[in-house]
């Protein structure tokens, strides 16, 4: 039986019993060994990629911020000029409001003062011809009692009446 | 001297006797020692878990995984990188079978030698025919599958019809070169290193270090990374 090469069925066999094991073999490598290294290897070569391509952006970021502040730096005076100018002109434009509005407000008020005064003099005239109708009533009668006869009373105070008329009394 | 697969036992198998050579038994060793060694490996990396700053064992395991891989890639091409483990696999196996000639092995017969070597197994043809064969089914089956079975068949009759015999002779010869090719070079340096270990004891001081040297060492890494590359070259020009 022993020999170093011969060409029959015990070589298919062999060779068909040895195609399985070394399938079989190089699958358990694969899955124990290649599969996990391999594995491992992707994932670092693309967390490295990531990690130069996340710095690139981070850089370039900060390089536009830096470029963006010195600009910034350059323009601080005009911008604080900037700043000053509109806070004078806001300024004015409510210093002018307010005088406007206080102007109104006192305009407001002389005219109410006016309407008032004009209101009590109509009142004072009213009160004094109450007092005048008032006294010279007394003063006649006064004076008719003392010298004149009743008829001679009576057309003295009808004449005063006509003479006063309707419009001094609604003076 | 005797430089036969013995057999060492025989099995049944529904009526045929099946003979569990020397070499089959050999190359069971090999692979257990493959799969004990990916295990412990694994266990030790397992254990430490896989780091991102890899060192010590990770880095010897990693450089060997990413060397295989860059095998394949550069034989063919960076579209086939997933042939990798497969061809790595394969490339281990052989390359561990080929200079298994260097190590004492089990002694199946009496031998005339003053020390036993293990028979490398890929001094049995049913060996590296079963490596040769995987190629060819690996060869037409993603040649079909990369062209479709219309284009794979039109194939095999350029440039013109009248050539398809030799086409297909073309084909079948391929895996009985690449297996002839390996059995014949480590069955030859297993004789050589045989037939001199048969010497007067004079002619045994120093001289077979440097003749295992050139016939396992470098001739096993040689061989191994020929049948290697042609399977590789074989495949990827089927899918092309």
């Amino acid at each position: 039986m022993p020999r170093i090469i011969g060409f029959d069925a015990q070589l298919l066999a062999q060779t068909a019993l040895h195609i399985i094991s070394v399938l079989l073999v190089i699958y358990i490598l694969y899955r124990l060994l290649f599969n996990p290294i391999r594995k491992l290897l992707a994932e670092r070569t693309e967390r490295i990629s990531n990690d130069l391509s996340e710095a690139a952006n981070q850089k370039e970021a900060a390089l536009k911020l830096r470029t963006e502040y010195e600009e910034k730096l350059a323009n601080i005076n005009q911008e604080a000029d900037e700043i000053i100018r509109e806070a004078h002109k806001k300024a004015l434009n409510k210093e002018k409001a307010t005088i406007a509005k206080a102007k109104e407000e006192a305009d407001r008020l002389l005219t109410r003062a006016q309407l008032d005064i004009e209101r009590e003099q109509l009142k004072a005239k009213d009160d004094i011809k109450k007092e005048i109708v008032g006294i010279a009533t007394l003063m006649a009668s006064k004076f008719v009692e003392s010298s004149m006869s009743e008829r001679v009373r009576h057309q003295l105070l009808d004449e005063s009446i006509k003479e006063m008329g309707d419009t001094t009394w609604l003076h | 001297m005797d430089f036969s697969n013995h057999v060492v036992t025989t099995v049944n198998l529904f009526g045929f006797e099946l003979w569990i050579t020397e070499s089959m038994v050999n190359s069971w060793i090999i692979m257990g020692i493959l799969v004990l060694a990916a295990v412990i490996i694994r266990i030790i990396l397992q254990r430490r878990t896989l780091q991102a700053v890899p060192t010590g064992l990770q880095n010897v395991v990693e450089t060997i995984v990413e060397m295989l891989d860059n095998f394949t890639v550069s034989t063919m091409g960076e579209k086939h990188r997933n042939f990798g483990p497969f061809y790595g696999g394969m490339f281990i196996y052989i390359l561990l079978c080929n200079l298994s000639g260097l190590l004492p092995g089990p002694k199946y017969v009496e031998s005339a030698g003053y020390i036993q070597f293990m028979r490398p197994p890929t001094a049995d043809v049913a060996v590296t025919l079963a490596l040769a064969l995987i190629t060819f089914f690996m060869t037409q089956g993603y040649g079909i599958k990369a062209k479709g079975v219309k284009n794979w068949a039109k194939g095999l009759t350029e440039p013109m019809w009248p050539l398809t015999p030799l086409n297909v002779i073309g084909e079948l010869a391929n895996p009985v070169s690449l297996s002839f090719r390996l059995f014949g070079n480590i069955l030859g340096g297993t004789i050589i290193m045989g037939l001199y270990y048969n010497l007067p004891w004079f002619a045994l001081v120093g001289i077979p270090a440097a003749l295992h040297i050139y016939f396992d060492i470098f001739a096993g890494v040689l061989q191994a990374f020929i049948f290697v590359m042609l399977s590789m070259t074989f495949v990827s020009s089927a899918m092309e």
